[in-house]
């Protein structure tokens, strides 16, 4: 007995407040790292950008309608209005269809499908870029060729349809959340004043979830105007604005990505590309901005004002609804709203069976052992599909291993550590933000400037790594710091009248509590690794790879930049199936163990295991 | 039978109690050089959180190994004390606590480590708060944390706790299930001997059956009182039929301040203050 007192003394000694301290500076160096990574990408775009910007001159650069580089040329004005054009068309499509079904999941789907529903919605979220611009190159586009004139079916419409399925997710999962945050009290309202189902769905509770809504849509076009792979490989690549439906032409990420090439800082191009990503980047954070003014700002009204509000939203949404019943709402409007709602939910189904079935229907039958496996075998020249899957996981090994403890970390001292209101943590809290709203080829760049040429470390895979490791930290920080603040503050509380320390108490109660969310972030994060292209593409290397990579200093081409490279190449197209078919099962087995592992986890923690 | 032997008798009788609850002789080694026992004593307590003043010069003496209720209209400054008490308030953003306190006659706030404090000083909420884990886990959480290691030390804890806390015959069986299983009032007598395990002198209970059915809650009042030979009970309630069932002092408070503080019986029977007679029978509240 003496035994154990002396051991709990010494283990008393060994950790005073010292451990404690310790442990929180690890954190909270974990958090500042994420705030300093968007200051430096900040910093660079901006010193890079202006510049060059400059040089050309502003109104010479944006207004400019021809970007020729041979002769010293850079307006980017063609590839500005091309962006908005795609992201236009794309809000169109996804707009309308994310609306729809999304009414259709909140308040038309039978309550059991609704789960399983949305997380099919969702599995198109997890789709890698480059698979869509594939299946926009190989399916859509020889169909659409059918209604052009010129016989290509290249061109905005194309770009449309797959960037609006693209971000459809965002604004279904978005626009369901705010439905179902609806009182049942306003629809109860509008039915009790005579409304059928759908007249007080679109009538009341629909205006009534405006705000979120609309968010969603904007967030939709952030993420439009950010994508890169898919649209460079299917708006064709001309740099003139296009005047038709069906014309070659180019965004603003399509531009820098098939156009950085081996330029290195300090050429004038390359400085206008920089020019053009700090525009790129400008319009995408203005929109984020939006977002979260959109979305933070009920957060932070007191209570009460919130609750006037409603009150007087109520009574005002209830007054129209009389007025509206007094002009007699057209049913024929009503009714083709409804149907909208099912007509949306079978196309985002049948996007998603057909983008699935197609690819694996033809990549299939195109995997073979020597493809795969051989380190010098064939299939049409010499090249195999095997150092790009070594390549691939050699990234996903290292910056895992980088930005799961740094997330993590960062998230824990944010939700258990910093003080709200705090000016330091709100400071971290909007970098954070920033860096996740970033598109990916803004990261490519700065990988490309940063670790590539000013680090000296060349392209290769450990520059790779180090650009998604900044790319996927929000990513793991924020649904982390989600699925840590849901944690009951009763386990804490009880930890800590238990005589547990801080550290001990997040640990051991805290952390395991959050496992399946920090579960679900680190396995939405592998999917994003193993699909993302522009930035390796730009950091990682970028073509046929013939050989094993060496190791981390060596170049190596991952899969899903290898399906871009194939489909380039023209030569290697099924190579290309059988890559495509290859990322595809990776991304749907990653969804399908995160959804029955966290099932699991969740029910253990509920007790019934 | 002479004077002499008759102390000899009570010696080796209390030598006996402490060979059977040997975890208690290990705590008192531990710190009997910081909380002697477990007495209370709090001194012109002024609490604030932010501008609102939540305690005002509030002073009282809380006798080791009873009973005491604290009773009050709600936000009367009853459960802002308790927490005081293991120092469960520093976690509140804007809170400026001034006066003494002392548990076993160490000021808690000035020479106390505050782990070392909540170890002594332990505390069952509102609501059960297990952790996700199972029941032999729960109980060891606190035993664990504090060094003890040996699988055979930690199942006689284990073992221990729940025969304390009544909770033994029923639990006995379901060691490795998960503790979230039980039902609401089991629960909450999981939460005591969790807080029992680390074997505190003091045991905070903050409404600890305002969750319950009336049979549960007649066990947990059960339990106080067998828990009294033991350790220091300070309970809050809104119930002041419970106050009166189980405890040997009431404390009433009003906005903040302690109106009155006696023998349980004293205070119900033949109260001083106005204030306190319109309480207790039900004028205000």
């Amino acid at each position: 007995m003496k035994d154990t007192v002396a051991k709990y003394r010494t283990k008393r000694l060994s950790d005073p407040r010292i451990k404690e301290g310790g442990i929180k500076a690890i954190f909270a160096l974990a958090a500042t790292f994420s705030a300093i990574a968007a200051a430096a990408i900040f910093v660079f775009l901006l010193a890079t950008g202006i510049p060059s910007i400059a040089e050309t001159g502003f109104f010479r650069f944006v207004f400019g309608k021809t970007w020729n580089p041979a002769i010293g040329e850079y307006g980017i004005a063609a590839a500005i209005v091309g962006s908005v054009y795609s992201t236009v068309g794309a809000l169109l499509v996804g707009g309308t269809l994310g609306f729809f079904c999304a009414v259709y999941i909140s308040r038309y789907c039978p309550k059991k499908l609704k789960q399983a529903f949305l997380q099919l919605v969702n599995l198109l979220a997890g789709i890698p870029s480059v698979i869509y611009g594939f299946f926009g190159i190989l399916i859509m586009q020889p169909v659409l060729g059918n209604l052009s004139d010129n016989g290509s079916g290249a061109g905005l419409l194309c770009v449309s349809l797959i960037l609006g399925i693209m971000i459809m997710p965002t604004i279904v999962s978005m626009s369901v959340s705010a439905l179902d945050a609806v009182p049942q009290s306003i629809y109860e309202g509008a039915r009790a004043l005579g409304d059928t189902r759908s007249q007080a769905v679109f009538g009341a509770v629909v205006p009534a979830a405006k705000s979120g809504i609309t968010a969603s849509f904007i967030l939709g076009i952030g993420r439009a105007a950010g994508e890169t792979m898919a649209v460079a490989m299917i708006c064709g690549g001309a740099k003139i604005i296009p005047e038709g439906l069906f014309q070659s032409y180019s965004t603003m990420t399509s531009l820098i990505v098939t156009g950085l090439g081996e330029l290195a800082p300090g050429d004038k191009t390359y400085g206008a590309m920089v020019g053009t990503a700090c525009i790129l980047f400008l319009f995408v954070a203005i929109i984020n901005l939006t977002v979260q003014a959109f979305t933070g700002e009920k957060k932070d009204k007191p209570a009460k004002k919130a609750r006037a509000e409603k009150k007087t939203r109520g009574t005002k949404l209830l007054s129209g609804k009389i007025s509206a019943l007094r002009h007699a709402r057209p049913k024929e409007t009503v009714i083709i709203k409804t149907a909208g709602c099912y007509i949306s939910a079978a196309i985002s189904l049948f996007a998603l069976g057909a983008i699935v079935l197609f690819i694996l229907i033809k990549g299939l039958p195109h995997l073979s052992k020597e493809g795969l496996f051989s380190t010098t075998g064939s299939y049409s020249g010499a090249q195999t599909i095997l150092p790009s899957i070594i390549s691939t996981l050699m990234i996903l090994f290292l910056s895992l291993l980088i930005a799961v403890p740094t997330g993590l970390g960062g998230a824990i001292f944010l939700s258990e550590y910093a003080k709200r209101g705090n000016f330091i943590t709100k400071i971290i809290k909007s970098c954070i933000e920033i860096l996740a709203g970033i598109p990916s080829i803004v990261y490519g760049l700065f990988g490309n400037a940063f670790f590539v040429h000013v680090c000296g470390l060349g392209t290769s895979i450990l520059s790779g790594s180090l650009t998604i490791v900044l790319m996927v930290i929000p990513v793991i920080l924020r649904s982390s710091e989600e699925a840590i603040k849901a944690v009951p503050d009763g386990y804490m509380e009880g930890s800590l009248a238990l005589g547990a320390g801080k550290a001990r108490t997040i640990f051991r109660t805290v952390l395991p509590s959050a496992l399946p969310g920090v579960l679900t972030a680190i396995i939405l994060a592998t999917g994003r690794i193993i699909g993302e292209s522009a930035p390796l593409m730009l950091t990682s290397g970028n073509g046929g790879m013939g050989a094993l990579p060496d190791g981390y200093t060596s170049k190596g081409t991952s899969l899903a930049v290898l399906l871009y490279w194939f489909n380039k190449e023209y030569a290697y197209v099924d190579e290309a199936w059988a890559t495509a078919a290859i990322l595809l099962m990776v991304v749907l087995a990653l969804n399908l163990i995160s959804t029955i592992s966290v099932k699991l986890l969740q029910k253990k923690l509920r007790g019934a295991v | 039978m002479t004077r002499e032997d008759n102390t000899k008798n009570e010696k080796t009788q209390s030598d006996k109690k402490t060979n059977i609850l040997s975890g208690l002789i290990k705590k008192k080694e531990n710190s009997a050089d910081v909380f002697k026992d477990g007495s209370v004593s709090v001194k012109n307590a002024n609490l604030w959180y932010g501008d609102f003043q939540a305690l005002k010069d509030v002073s009282l003496e809380i006798p080791d190994r009873k009973v005491t209720a604290f009773i009050g209209p709600s936000g009367c400054g009853k459960s802002t004390l308790l927490k005081c008490l293991n120092r469960m308030n520093d976690l509140i953003e804007g809170c400026r606590i001034e006066g003494r306190f002392e548990v076993g006659g160490t000021d808690i706030y000035k020479s106390a480590d505050v782990n070392l404090l909540r170890k002594n000083v332990g505390m069952v909420f509102q609501k059960p708060n297990l952790f996700p884990m199972s029941i032999y886990d729960n109980i060891c959480y606190g035993p664990r944390t504090h060094g003890i290691r040996k699988k055979s030390e930690l199942d006689e804890i284990v073992e221990r706790s729940l025969k304390e806390a009544a909770m033994w015959d029923e639990a006995k069986n379901r060691l490795s299930k998960s503790a979230l299983g039980m039902s609401g009032g089991q629960q909450q007598r999981l939460c005591i001997a969790r807080a029992l395990a680390v074997r505190p002198k003091v045991l905070l209970l903050d409404e600890p059956t305002s969750a319950l059915d009336p049979i549960s809650t007649g066990k947990i009042e059960e339990l106080t009182s067998e828990l009294k030979k033991e350790l220091t009970v300070i309970i809050v309630t809104h119930n002041m039929q419970q106050a009166t069932r189980i405890a040997d002092k009431t404390a009433f408070f009003l906005l903040g301040e302690l109106i009155e503080y006696s023998d349980t019986e004293e205070l119900f029977i033949n109260p001083e203050d106005p204030r306190t007679e319109r309480y207790i029978t039900g004028k205000f509240g």
